[in-house]
């Protein structure tokens, strides 16, 4: 049986040449995240030793967090049939559920749209920023196995996509209103899947390994 | 640390040098978290600033009302909502926490109203049932006080005059509130101008206070002269003048309703200012009647029954009212050792006055009445009682002049003036009657003469033609039991038969001349026929 | 090329980390400390049991109205079916679209899919095992687009609460339908798609402990 060995592929091994001065640069070096590798005669830069945007992971998920704030306190649509205005916030989805004797699936809505993703998104958070700073995250095994747990949990983009049916069939129904609710629910969907491709498994760990404890 | 694979060493390799990046080195990807903060912030602080006046109000129930839901509408434009429910702490009313727009905030002054706006079926309609579909809302009629409030305790029903509506408020001051409610009518000439607002029993409870507003440009007829009278339900007055019906409209049928007037003479004066304050009277009469003067009061003795004659009947001369009853008592009088009627009365020697065609007065001062008054007296004017109305048995008294009643005077001595008085009527009735018996006895003795007569000269005549009658049918009798035998066999029984009808139709004849006759001369049952006598 | 796994070698990939190691029953991943497993514990037993409930479930969210609107004229009720022909009718034909294969094409596909899934893997046949491969995540994939129904329900509630001219409750039809898409959801987590491959592995260690049951 073959020892099984992990294969960690952040720097790039061997002989490199300086594209400015072709200087062939032998990479045995010692560097963290974060640091500039300069060829030793021109100074230019070779590469960076960056953990996989962990800063664009970041910059990604407060501005998330931050609407998703905005989506929760105001409304996301509001109706008005003939004078009788209704505005309608996440929260507020959840609770009309509830009042319609059924709880669970007021748990279960408020969970998917609004609880399920801002777990995701404050894991990620707290994840995220010690790696962009080199440390490794308190609890991070843990963290990492949450969310793979809730990551196919996490319906905002269904929601939105619900939303939008519902107001058009409403749409001749009564006047529909949009609120700023609906704009920031949307901007998380888009940062959702963007910080979703900003990472993966392997780099999370890779950058994990290579973090100060 | 990352593990490398180590390589082995070839001197003239380069080694590349590492350089340490300052940590904070930003890129443009937190553009992305920082213009999100930024309109977070903006709409946050956008949505401060807009906030506009919480207001907490006070009703008994909140019902229909539902927290962040219910509406506050003015004039029809949203203006808030209810954005907390929650008991007092004495538990018996209801806190409604609202909030409203900032453009509400000059809305919010001392004398501003609320009320809830649901479906309302009342006296004045019904109201409000838009909200049946739409959901109760929270309605305001904003004062024009100037000291802002943020505390209120809302009205139960809506107001009936919203603050903006045109027109004048006033005070009436009632006896007591009939069928008057609030809601209802007031009219001028019978067209509805105004409506009671308010009502309330006075604090001391010997009265009622009324408020009523009319609308504009009817308040302008409302002037401190103007009388104000229930014209409540119906008017229904049976006293000694008779029997008198009045109905306002139907609506003062159902609501009561109150009218008002102004008699023609008073008609220019300026109109009242608002608040103004008036006597409520039970009916137009009482209300138009003219100020009466000084009212001379005088006690009257009768010695007869005074049944039907009550505090408040009139005293009449010679058919115009010039005063009323005030008192009925009785009193012992020594000398004749029997009980007489006492009866103190008012008379307004004014009201004669008003009535005088040519430009006569009375005189207007007491020592100048007395001598008229004695004049009169001996002239032979006394007291009387008599009957209103047979049916009701009413009452009055009447002062007439009796030429030839024994002298008599005012006794200006007493306390009360005594006033000279004549007996009744009702004694020259007994007369009457006597008189209509003694002829009821007259005619009563003639007819018994023409039954006698009756008796004897034409009954026997007409029992002769009975009892003919009587045996041809008991003739008729025997042959129709005859004829049963007899009748299926020979023509000889119908022979009978026809003979007997023939007697039969003798007997019937002399019966019928009997009747001719008297057709024709109807006095023979008194007088005997004609030719009988000669 | 010799295609053989990393199961029928001894190592096993670490479910947390991704990291290949040895395995040895009860051992744990040398980088993140969370137990090794071959495959998913009880794989097809669980999917199985998933997908009899779902296609239990699955009789009663499609008959029982998912929604009921109620107003003083009238009170309807509306079941899944009669929600797409109502966005047909007036004509939202691309939403109609999207909600009748979101909401009544997807969910029965899946049931359907992993259904084949299973059976298949029961059989432990070879037959087009990379299609199987690709319908199993397309069956992941797709799984949370079917809740959207139970979104625009929630809105639709949310929204239309004017008393008596329109009022919209929610039948109990979306309750089922909820938890058919929870569980098929639970179903496709809970199976292995490695097992797919298993019966293709030409290695001895593949029988036992290869393939679980």
């Amino acid at each position: 049986m073959r020892k099984a060995r992990s294969i960690v592929e952040l720097l790039p091994e061997g002989l490199i040449a300086c594209p400015d001065c072709d200087l062939l640069i032998d990479l045995v070096i010692d560097a963290q995240i974060g640091a500039s590798v300069r060829c030793p005669r021109c100074g230019a830069e070779l590469f960076r030793v960056r953990a996989e945007s962990f800063e664009n992971t970041l910059a990604l998920t407060l501005a998330a967090l931050i609407l998703l704030l905005l989506a929760n306190v105001f409304p996301v649509v509001g109706l008005n049939i003939q004078g009788h205005r209704i505005d309608a916030t996440l929260i507020g989805a959840s609770i009309c559920l509830w009042d319609a004797d059924m709880p669970l699936l007021a748990g279960l809505v408020a969970l998917t749209t609004i609880t399920i993703p801002a777990f995701e998104l404050c894991a990620v958070l707290w994840i995220a920023f010690p790696l962009w700073r080199g440390r490794r995250p308190a609890g991070f095994i843990a963290i990492v196995r949450l969310m793979d747990f809730t990551h196919a949990w996490g319906m905002v983009d269904v929601f939105m996509l619900g939303i939008l049916v519902s107001l058009v069939k409403l749409e001749h129904l009564a006047e529909v209103l949009l609120g700023v609710g609906i704009v920031a629910y949307g901007g998380v969907m888009l940062l959702i899947a963007a910080i979703g491709a900003s990472y993966d498994q392997r780099v999370l760990w890779q950058a994990w390994e290579g973090a100060r404890p | 640390m990352y593990p490398t694979e180590q390589k082995p060493e070839s001197g003239a390799r380069a080694v590349a040098v590492v350089e340490r990046i300052s940590s904070w080195r930003l890129s443009l990807v937190w553009l992305v978290p920082i213009v999100a903060a930024l309109v977070g912030i903006g709409l946050a602080a956008k949505a401060i600033m807009d906030r506009g006046p919480e207001i907490t109000l006070q009703f008994s129930t909140a019902d229909g009302l539902e927290a962040g839901k219910t509406k506050v509408k003015y004039k029809d434009v949203e203006i808030g909502t209810v954005k907390s429910i929650v008991l007092s702490e004495d538990r018996k009313t209801v806190s409604v926490v609202t909030d409203l727009v900032r453009e509400a905030a000059p809305l919010l002054v001392e004398d501003t109203r609320f009320w809830v706006v649901r479906p309302r079926v009342g006296l004045a309609g019904v109201s409000g049932l838009g909200t049946l579909l739409s959901g109760s809302y929270i309605g305001l009629d904003v004062g024009k006080s100037t000291t802002t409030r943020r505390h209120y305790v809302g009205l139960e029903e809506p107001p009936l005059i919203t603050a903006d509506r045109a027109g004048r408020e006033f005070m009436l001051s009632a006896e007591d509130l009939g069928s008057l409610d609030v809601g209802s009518p007031v009219y001028l000439r019978r067209v509805q101008v105004g409506r009671v607002v308010t009502r309330a029993l006075d604090k001391d409870g010997s009265g009622v206070t009324l408020t009523i507003f009319v609308d504009s440009p009817y308040d302008k007829f409302v002037n401190p002269a103007t009388r104000f009278f229930h014209a409540s339900g119906v008017a229904l007055s049976l006293d000694d003048r008779g029997f008198k019906l009045d109905v306002q409209s139907m609506a003062a049928l159902v609501a009561g309703g109150i009218a008002f007037a102004t008699h023609k003479r008073n008609a220019d004066l300026d109109s009242a200012q608002e608040k103004a304050a008036f006597i409520l009277h039970p009916d137009e009469r009482t209300a138009m009647r003219l100020p009466d003067g000084m009212a001379q009061t005088y006690t009257m003795i009768f010695n007869e029954t005074i049944r039907g004659l009550r505090v408040g009947s009139s005293v009449d001369f010679r058919g115009l009212p010039i005063g009323d009853v005030t008192s009925i008592g009785v009193d012992y009088a020594a000398e004749g050792k029997s009980v007489v009627m006492v009866v103190e009365a008012n008379i307004y020697p004014s009201r004669l006055a008003q009535q005088a065609v040519s430009g006569s007065r009375m005189p207007d001062t007491r020592e100048r009445r007395h001598p008229v008054m004695n004049r009169m007296v001996a002239a032979g004017l006394r007291a009387q009682l008599r009957s209103g109305s047979l049916v009701t048995g009413e009452q009055f008294i009447a002062l007439d002049f009796f030429p030839k009643t024994k002298p008599a005077r005012v006794d200006w001595d007493r306390s009360v003036p005594l006033f000279p008085t004549i007996p009744g009527k009702l004694t020259s009735l007994e007369d009457d009657l006597t008189e209509a018996l003694a002829t009821l006895k007259t005619t009563l003795g003639s007819a018994n003469r023409l039954v006698q007569h009756l008796n004897r000269e034409v009954a026997p005549e007409m029992t002769a033609a009975m009892d003919d009658v009587r045996r041809t049918l008991a003739n008729g009798d025997k042959l129709m039991a005859m004829a049963d035998k007899l009748l299926a066999s020979d023509a000889p029984v119908q022979q009978e038969l026809r003979e007997t009808l023939r007697e039969v139709a003798k007997a019937a004849r002399s019966l019928r001349q009997l009747t001719d006759m008297l057709e024709r001369q109807p006095e023979s049952l008194i007088t005997g026929k004609k030719g009988d006598e000669q | 090329m010799i295609a053989t796994s990393a199961a029928a070698t001894g190592l096993a990939r670490c479910r947390c980390c991704g990291l290949v190691s040895a395995f040895a029953a009860a051992e744990e991943c040398p980088r993140c400390s969370v137990p090794l497993q071959l495959r998913k514990p009880g794989s097809l037993s669980r999917t199985w049991a998933y997908l009899l409930a779902a296609y239990i479930l699955y009789i009663p969210a499609n008959l029982l109205p998912i929604m009921e609107t109620r107003s003083i004229f009238s009170v309807q009720q509306d079941t899944i079916m009669s929600g797409v022909i109502y966005l047909w009718v007036s004509g939202a034909w691309p939403l109609a679209t999207i909600v009748f294969v979101a909401s009544i094409i997807v969910p029965l596909a899946k049931l359907l899919a992993l259904t084949l899934l299973c059976v298949t893997v029961q059989m432990k046949t070879v037959w087009r095992a990379k299609q199987r491969t690709e319908l199993y995540l397309f069956v992941e994939f797709v799984g949370r687009w079917s809740m959207l129904d139970v979104f625009v329900v929630t809105v639709l509630v949310a929204l239309v609460q004017a008393q008596s001219l329109a009022t919209v409750m929610p039948g109990s039809g979306v309750v089922a339908f909820a938890a058919v898409v929870v569980i098929s959801m639970l179903a496709a987590e809970s199976f292995d798609p490695r097992l797919i491959w298993d019966p293709m592995n030409r290695s001895g260690k593949e029988t036992s402990r290869g393939v679980s049951d």
